[in-house]
């Protein structure tokens, strides 16, 4: 019958449930799509049918729904829409499969949050379909591989310089048919970001303060042993060769070599451009806007803060592709950084009015 | 006065602004709720002096002027202090009112009269900035925005714990800074003066109201007609894209991505060398 709800399977706190009461978020799913007579297979475009991981699938999120990028370049689809009061935090696995948090919104007594908003992790097929729900305060998480996800539990925080407050961390399956499948990693009582780093097949999680001097741990998948590192923030480059940290003015971050856990100096780059982050390849490669020419501050008492009317689009600017391996400019573009993810890992960029994932050859 | 005649009394008044500045006049006609508000001119306003920790801690009297007892010591979190150390404190914070004319504390998920200790001048700057916000947009100096609905919502100061006078030092698990006194975390406004959390990310975001938030922040940076108050102020943490800011070459804004359910003000540091 059409418009009937497939059965989900859950993961709640080491054991996958099928839901029976529909969630806010699903009644506003369903609301949408049963007056139409539609199931929610049927609503999967079309356009994404022959979509494989293979094709790097591109989605972004916007009010009310999660939209994949079709084969053109030039349109989304919607693959997800809801009521839901946030979503954030979307990924799409190199597998194809998409994640994303949904959030309830918090219930408010006097001007404090009496209950604070509650997040789900939903993860959906490269086709739209959903494939689980993942309840329990999922506040971040890192794709291990294309069946299993390692997530960092806490409580939404307003005002946290985190969003959240940890509770723990654990390592899910999502294949699993039955029974517990959700292992704790105990040792980082206090985790506040996650990574899966493919280059050594191991786990990083960052703690919210130093251990005996260590604030990042990592996890061999292998062993399932815990060691920590001096790593000062999990943020590899491909090889693992090198790492960027995030510190001092919000904008400024710094490559690290890994073997010394020492500031890279790039003259190249620092000064004449600004590190968005890494460009996944077969090389370690930076993504580096060209800087802007700044109007020179004003004098004190001459600048006057006012509203913003202008689009919220992303600009367009000039970027290069840095290898770290050669010290040089690997190729460059001019392009607006658009506000998606790639199952490529790759960031997003839109030019000549088509958008796609980066592919640097 | 109760919430809702200060209302309707705000509301009379703004009208009265609205009709001044039509009439191309820009006298502000919405008086200082608060004139007396330092009656013996100490510097610490009756509110502070006659709130039950401060009164418990220092014995303030707001007939007889008294010392400023806080101290600012150590650095303000981030930079120039290592990632997620403990390298700020305040000796004798002063605990904030929970509410007073034109803004109210919110808890989170904090214990009443832990997370809003500060120095005296941080304290200083809310109450006056608040003031100024209950008097309207004239008073801010940013006549371009509406009349201001919804109280000032303050959040997190620094910690503190009457019982143990240990004021400052680290937030965990909420903030790097935060830690002697000199930042204050502020909601954004709701377009019908709803006093409740805004995040920007949300759904909610369709009730943000740009040109309040941004006048806010403007009297911080500005201070109104009274500049002292605007020169106190070192930094604003804030996402302006999302919260929709035109810098206009002020320095002072910092764009930072952590910040879209409120904007976090920074004061100048009164004890820079302790």
């Amino acid at each position: 019958m059409l418009g009937l709800w497939i059965p989900i399977p859950m993961i709640d706190r080491g054991r996958i449930v099928t839901r029976s009461s529909p969630s806010r978020v699903r009644a506003a799913h369903t609301a949408l799509y049963a007056p139409l007579g539609l199931s929610l297979l049927a609503a999967i475009p079309s356009s994404l049918a022959g979509q494989t991981a293979t094709t790097p699938i591109v989605a972004r999120i916007r009010p009310g729904a999660v939209e994949v990028l079709d084969s053109s370049g030039r349109a989304w689809k919607a693959v997800r829409t809801s009521g839901a009061w946030m979503t954030n935090r979307l990924s799409v696995s190199s597998r194809g499969r998409i994640a994303f948090l949904e959030w309830e919104p918090p219930i408010i007594e006097g001007v404090d949050q009496k209950v604070p908003p509650q997040p789900q992790l939903v993860v959906l097929e490269a086709d739209g379909r959903v494939s689980a729900e993942i309840s329990g305060g999922v506040q971040r998480y890192t794709w291990v591989d294309g069946d299993r996800i390692a997530v960092i539990r806490g409580k939404y925080r307003e005002g946290n310089q985190f969003g959240f407050v940890p509770e723990g961390v654990s390592l899910l399956s999502l294949s699993a048919p039955s029974g517990a499948r959700e292992t704790e990693i105990v040792g980082v009582p206090e985790p506040v970001q996650i990574v899966f780093a493919a280059f050594d097949s191991s786990l990083y999680i960052r703690n919210a303060r130093p251990i005996d001097g260590a604030t990042v741990f990592r996890y061999r998948l292998a062993d399932s042993s815990l060691r920590p590192t001096p790593v000062i923030q999990p943020n590899f480059s491909s090889s693992g060769r090198y790492y960027l940290v995030h510190d001092g003015p919000p904008d400024t971050v710094i490559v690290y070599d890994t073997s010394s856990h020492q500031p890279v100096a790039l003259p190249d780059v620092q000064g004449v451009g600004r590190i968005i982050g890494w460009a996944p390849g077969a090389g370690d490669y930076l993504l580096v806007e060209k800087a802007q020419p700044k109007a020179p501050p004003k004098a004190p008492g001459q600048a006057r803060i006012r509203v913003n009317t202008g689009p919220r689009t992303p600009p367009v600017r000039d970027y290069w592709i840095y290898d770290l391996g050669s010290r040089r400019r690997h190729a460059s573009f001019r392009a607006s950084l658009e506000d998606a993810v790639a199952s490529s890992g790759s960031p997003v960029v839109k030019a000549a009015g088509k958008v796609e994932s980066l592919k640097i050859q | 006065m109760t919430k809702s005649v200060s209302m309707a009394v705000k509301a009379l008044a703004g009208t009265g602004v609205i009709i001044a500045a039509v009439w191309g006049c820009s006298v502000d006609l919405t008086p200082d709720p608060d004139p007396g508000y330092d009656s013996d001119g100490d510097r610490i306003s009756n509110a502070v002096e006659t709130n039950p920790p401060n009164v418990r801690l220092y014995a303030f009297d707001p007939n007889v002027p008294n010392t400023n007892p806080s101290v600012s010591r150590g650095q303000t979190g981030s930079p120039p202090c290592p990632v997620q150390a403990s390298c700020g404190w305040i000796d004798n914070a002063i605990n904030l009112p929970d509410q007073h004319f034109g803004y109210y504390h919110y808890l989170g998920t904090d214990a009443v009269d832990t997370d809003d200790w500060g120095s005296l001048d941080l304290i200083n700057e809310v109450e006056a900035i608040a003031r100024k916000w209950y008097m309207g947009p004239f008073a801010c100096m940013y006549p371009q925005a509406s009349i201001p609905l919804g109280r000032m919502g303050v959040g997190d100061l620094s910690r503190g714990y009457e019982q143990t006078r240990n004021f400052g030092g680290s937030f965990y698990p909420d903030h790097r800074s935060h830690q002697n006194g000199l930042d204050v975390d502020i909601r954004f406004q709701w377009d019908d003066g709803r006093e409740a959390s805004l995040n920007l990310e949300s759904a909610d975001s369709l009730h943000y109201d740009a040109y309040r938030s941004v006048a806010l922040m403007a009297c911080f940076l500005y201070g109104g007609n009274d500049q002292s108050l605007g020169d106190q102020v070192t930094t604003i943490f804030v996402d302006t894209i999302y919260a929709r800011i035109n810098t206009d070459g002020e320095t002072r804004i910092v764009h930072d991505v952590t910040h879209r359910d409120h904007f976090h003000v920074r004061i100048v540091d009164p004890n820079p060398y302790d």
